[in-house]
């Protein structure tokens, strides 16, 4: 307690700050987006690399910059070029988007609900989507005509995204009286609707036929297969959006951490940031669920690995969640394709695979720091 | 100044607080005591901003507190609460750096306040420890820290508040003194000082002002000698006590009157000795004895 | 979208190189393009059906009814018939397919039906320029047929197809003759898939065409598709004959788990030991064998009996 007290150093100003602690965990943090940016490109490059039709990295390069215009004088099929840039290259972009979109989504989530364990699942949307699929699939034959006309191959990612927001709709409509959202609230009606949904798809799996639940258990592990530009062209905007305004997010989650109502008198707004966080957070999950089904783990573990690693700070911790989650469901998905070929895995069942052991590592490493999740 | 007219705040029919009116003052300390559940931390809610009254109105230098604008507000007062459910493993500059977040503030600008805050709050030789796995008194002092890292410098409209519940609660007695030291030297620099207290005697140690708060109203509002009498002490807490000047320090001591109980009938045991100052804790377990003091008038 | 297959097939009947096609040739000749319109509406050319995906068991079985079975180089799992289909490269179930996985076996040409999925492979396929031929998922006999001929169509055996749709249709009419006069007894479909999942067929459904073909009638009359199984369902509709797909019965232990699930050994088909089980790809999925099983069916349904009204022709 030696300097408590002194009334000359209390409010005294820096004249200039120069703190080397700063400028080390500035660089610190820095180094590791960048080390996640690294190998998320390394995630991407090897993706691209294999798969059930040969082409050598020289070939994917030369490809990708015969595209610009520029000969490098290696020669490639036409073939070769046509399954790099109309199925690869789209499905590993598409594998980028979802994983960083339901890792960002994991990571406002969790910060919002102070919770670790929080994940896209909990506010519903997963669930809802699930629903959604579920009755598209398993309904759309007794609808003749009506959805997959009009949708066409987009029909059950179309519903599941509804379906998402509309239980997400519910339980934050549920948790909000007046002004105030209650998180304790959302979180209960988000175990009951989630129970109501998941009643709901258990019902449409008792009336399904073989094909049916066939699409529907595909659906529920989850699967980049189906990537085209147009697939990437419908998640772009939301993971997007989620990407400009998640770091935008990232000091008030913070302050969030100590409790809403210390948030607030450090002057977060945090109504409008919860509010903010469950469309940003919704919407990507949802968008990314209906372009690729259920893909659990990622959004839930990532952001606790990213924490694992550098802390909680939100400032790190949502650029590098994205990254990592993108990075997590590249490197699943290219495992997906390439165990089992010319057939494939769900990719649901690869992130688990691929995710808990390293995640079972550093929590068994950093258990000594207790309270650290 | 942030004053408190005729305010009220009701839960249904229950009223938590009314008819509260008193003023903080920029450069002194003022205190708020009171039994449990007298209404103090509903009062300090109101002036924070964070309820808004039933009835009456706070204002912060003479604006409502309620048409201040969230961010503003943190600029010009923060709040120490009595418990933080912070369980995410941030480390302790981190936390203090969380007061930072109303300013504008360059990084590393920010990190000096947060470790010259962390100095004053005596925290310093805990800035890389994991906040969780601090003891409470540590947690409570670091959340000081950040308490003072928000306020740190001067707004440019109005003065700057800090508002305090109960920031001794965890605190062992060195710590209590010291915490308490550091919001009087708050004072002194111009800050309005609230706090809620339960020690007595820390209030009419550090406050200049105390305000006694008894089933949510005012029973008394002014400085330590005039507020801390027998009679309010009994009247806010159903408990007998003597009030003595301080031995070393120019303000009155309260000190409980043993083997009373809260009605204040005497029961068997009465070892009003040990309460002395002259040979105090000698006389304690010796046989029953008359109390040499007058027993208060109730 | 049935329309469309109709059309597809005449456009087939239309070019020269179809009426001429061998049926005999090892491998689809190549005698210039193929252009069909597939069950999705989509233009197809098909320059050359010498390296062929197939993805479904009901297009394996045609193809290789036409002869063309060698010229398979890969299916999907549900291609079980001919047993030989199974050292071929095997590219997961239809719905839930690998575009590259299909690519890599540098196929001429993938015929599949329109449940190929997920969605965007079939988009994924074309745009790597590879002709893919989507068939109806037939349900009924007429959607069967209409898939025979655009699987014939595309691999230059429309002669062949032509002659399996006649072969079918006098075979089913032979069971037809010979159950007409019969009294029809009441079947129950039962389609499980594990104890949890119990369903039992009504109208409109393959399952009670397929009974119906064979001179039966469905036991069930009430409602529309498939509906879970109760006990006073199954005993108001008291079957006199119990129908399940092989697989369906495996899957809930047998025959004493079938007697075991509520209502069942109430009705006349249990009391009098009448279960039949089918062969699930054949009867259902509307391939080549299907008048067949239905022949079978109908000998398993009617017994003696039958063998009694084909002598007595």
């Amino acid at each position: 307690m030696a300097t408590t007290g002194d009334a000359q150093t209390l409010f005294s100003l820096p004249v200039n700050a120069p703190s080397t602690v700063t400028r080390s965990s500035i660089s610190r943090r820095t180094l590791f987006l960048m080390g996640c940016a690294v190998l998320l490109l390394v995630s991407m490059v090897l993706s691209l690399g294999f798969g059930a039709v040969t082409i050598s990295p020289i070939q994917v390069l030369s490809i990708l910059l015969s595209r610009i215009g520029i000969d490098t004088g290696v020669a490639f099929e036409t073939q070769q070029e046509l399954v790099l840039l109309g199925i690869r290259l789209p499905r590993v972009i598409l594998g980028l988007l979802v994983g960083a979109g339901l890792s960002l989504s994991g990571a406002l989530l969790q910060g919002l609900f102070r919770n670790p364990l929080a994940d896209p699942s909990l506010v519903g949307v997963s669930s809802g989507s699930a629903l959604g699929a579920a009755i598209m699939i398993v309904l759309s034959s007794s609808l003749p005509g009506f959805a997959l006309s009009a949708l066409g191959v987009f029909s059950v990612g179309f519903a599941a995204f509804v379906g998402g927001l509309i239980v997400t709709f519910i339980v934050y409509r549920i948790a909000t009286r007046g002004s105030m959202t209650s998180v304790a609230t959302m979180l209960l009606a988000g175990i009951a609707l989630n129970a109501l949904c998941a009643a709901g798809t258990g019902a449409l799996i008792v009336l399904s036929d073989d094909n049916q639940l066939r699409d529907l258990t595909f659906w529920t592990l989850g699967s980049l297969g189906g990537a085209t530009w147009t697939t990437i062209l419908v998640i772009l905007p939301f993971v997007l959006i989620a990407l400009i305004g998640g770091p935008m997010l990232a000091r008030a989650l913070n302050a969030m951490l100590l409790s809403e109502s210390e948030a607030r008198h450090l002057g977060i707004r945090t109504q409008q940031v919860k509010r903010f966080v469950i469309v940003l957070a919704a919407m990507t999950a949802g968008a990314a669920t209906a372009v690729a089904g259920l893909i659990g783990f990622v959004g839930l573990v990532v952001p606790h690995l990213v924490r694992l690693m550098v802390g909680p700070d939100h400032r790190t911790v949502i650029p590098a969640s994205a990254l990592l989650g993108a990075t997590l469901l590249v490197v699943a998905d290219l495992l997906a394709r390439v165990v089992m070929q010319p057939s494939e895995i769900p990719i649901g069942i690869l992130t688990a695979i691929a995710g808990a052991p390293f995640f079972l590592y550093l929590l068994v490493r950093s258990k000594h720091r207790e309270g650290l999740i | 100044m942030i004053s408190l007219h005729n305010v009220a705040y009701l839960i249904g029919a229950k009223a938590l607080v009314s008819d509260v009116s008193f003023e903080v003052m920029p450069g002194a300390v003022t205190a708020l005591v009171g039994a449990n559940g007298a209404g103090k931390s509903t009062s300090l809610k109101l002036m924070s901003g964070q309820w808004t009254p039933s009835k009456g109105d706070v204002r912060i230098d003479g604006q409502p507190v309620g048409e201040i604008p969230v961010d503003e507000l943190a600029l010009r007062r923060s709040v120490l609460s009595q418990q933080s459910a912070l369980t995410f493993g941030f480390k302790v500059d981190e936390v203090v750096q969380l007061g930072r977040t109303p300013h504008g503030s360059s990084a590393a600008f920010d990190a000096e306040i947060a470790s010259r805050a962390m100095e004053i709050a005596g925290v310093s030789h805990l800035k890389d420890r994991f906040y969780p796995t601090l003891s409470g008194g540590e947690q409570q002092r670091v959340h000081l820290a950040r308490a003072l890292a928000q306020i740190w410098e001067q707004p440019s409209k109005g003065e700057r508040y800090l508002l305090l519940d109960e920031p001794t609660a965890s605190l062992d007695l060195a710590h209590q003194h010291a915490v308490l030291e550091t919001a009087r030297d708050c004072a002194d620099a111009g800050v309005g000082v609230f706090t809620i207290l339960h020690d007595l005697n820390l209030a009419a140690q550090y406050a200049d002002r105390i305000i006694v708060l008894h089933q949510g109203h005012m029973i008394a509002d002014g400085s330590p000698a005039d507020v801390l009498t027998p009679e309010i002490i009994l009247k806010a807490y159903d408990m007998p006590v003597m009030v003595t000047p301080h031995p070393c320090a120019s303000c009155p001591m309260v000190v409980p009157i043993p083997g009373r109980n809260r009605s204040g009938e005497e029961v068997a045991v009465s070892a009003a000795a040990s309460v002395r100052g002259d040979g105090a804790g000698q006389a304690r377990g010796l046989a029953p004895s008359e109390p040499e003091y007058p027993l208060p008038v109730i | 979208m049935r329309s469309l297959a109709l059309a597809a097939f005449l456009i087939g009947f239309a070019l020269p190189s179809m009426a001429q096609a061998d049926l005999s040739g090892p491998a689809a000749a190549l005698s210039g393009p193929v252009v069909l319109v597939g069950a999705d509406g989509v233009e197809t050319t098909i320059h050359d059906a010498s390296r062929i995906v197939a993805m479904g068991g009901s297009i394996t079985e045609i193809l290789y009814a036409l002869g063309v079975g060698n010229a398979i180089v890969g299916a999907d799992i549900s291609s079980n018939h001919p047993p030989e289909i199974k050292t071929k490269p095997r590219l997961g179930f239809f719905r839930t397919a690998s575009s590259e996985g299909i690519l890599s076996l540098n196929p001429s040409v993938v015929i599949g039906s329109v449940g190929l999925g997920p969605p965007g492979v079939p988009q994924q396929l074309r745009s790597a320029g590879v002709p893919l031929l989507l068939s109806e998922e037939a349900k009924t006999i007429e959607q069967a047929f209409e898939r025979i001929l655009l699987v014939g169509d595309a691999v230059s055996r429309s002669a062949g197809a032509l002659e399996m749709i006649d072969a079918i249709r006098a075979s089913l009419e032979q069971t037809r003759a010979a159950t007409e006069d019969l009294q029809a007894p009441r079947v129950l479909f039962i389609y499980a898939r594990g104890a949890g999942s119990v369903q039992v067929a009504g109208a409109n459904t393959a399952a009670e065409t397929t009974i119906e073909l064979a001179g039966a009638t469905n036991a069930i009359t009430g409602f529309n598709e498939y509906r879970p199984l109760t006990a006073e369902a199954v005993v108001t509709a008291a079957p006199d004959v119990i129908l399940m797909p092989e697989r369906g019965l495996e899957s809930i232990g047998g025959i004493e788990g079938l007697m075991a699930l509520p209502g069942i050994a109430l009705t006349p088909a249990a009391q009098n030991g009448r279960i039949i089980t089918v062969d699930d790809s054949k009867l259902l999925g509307f391939g080549p064998r299907f008048a067949d099983a239905v022949a079978e069916l109908a000998k398993g349904l009617f017994g003696a009996e039958l063998l009694k009204a084909e002598a007595g022709r």
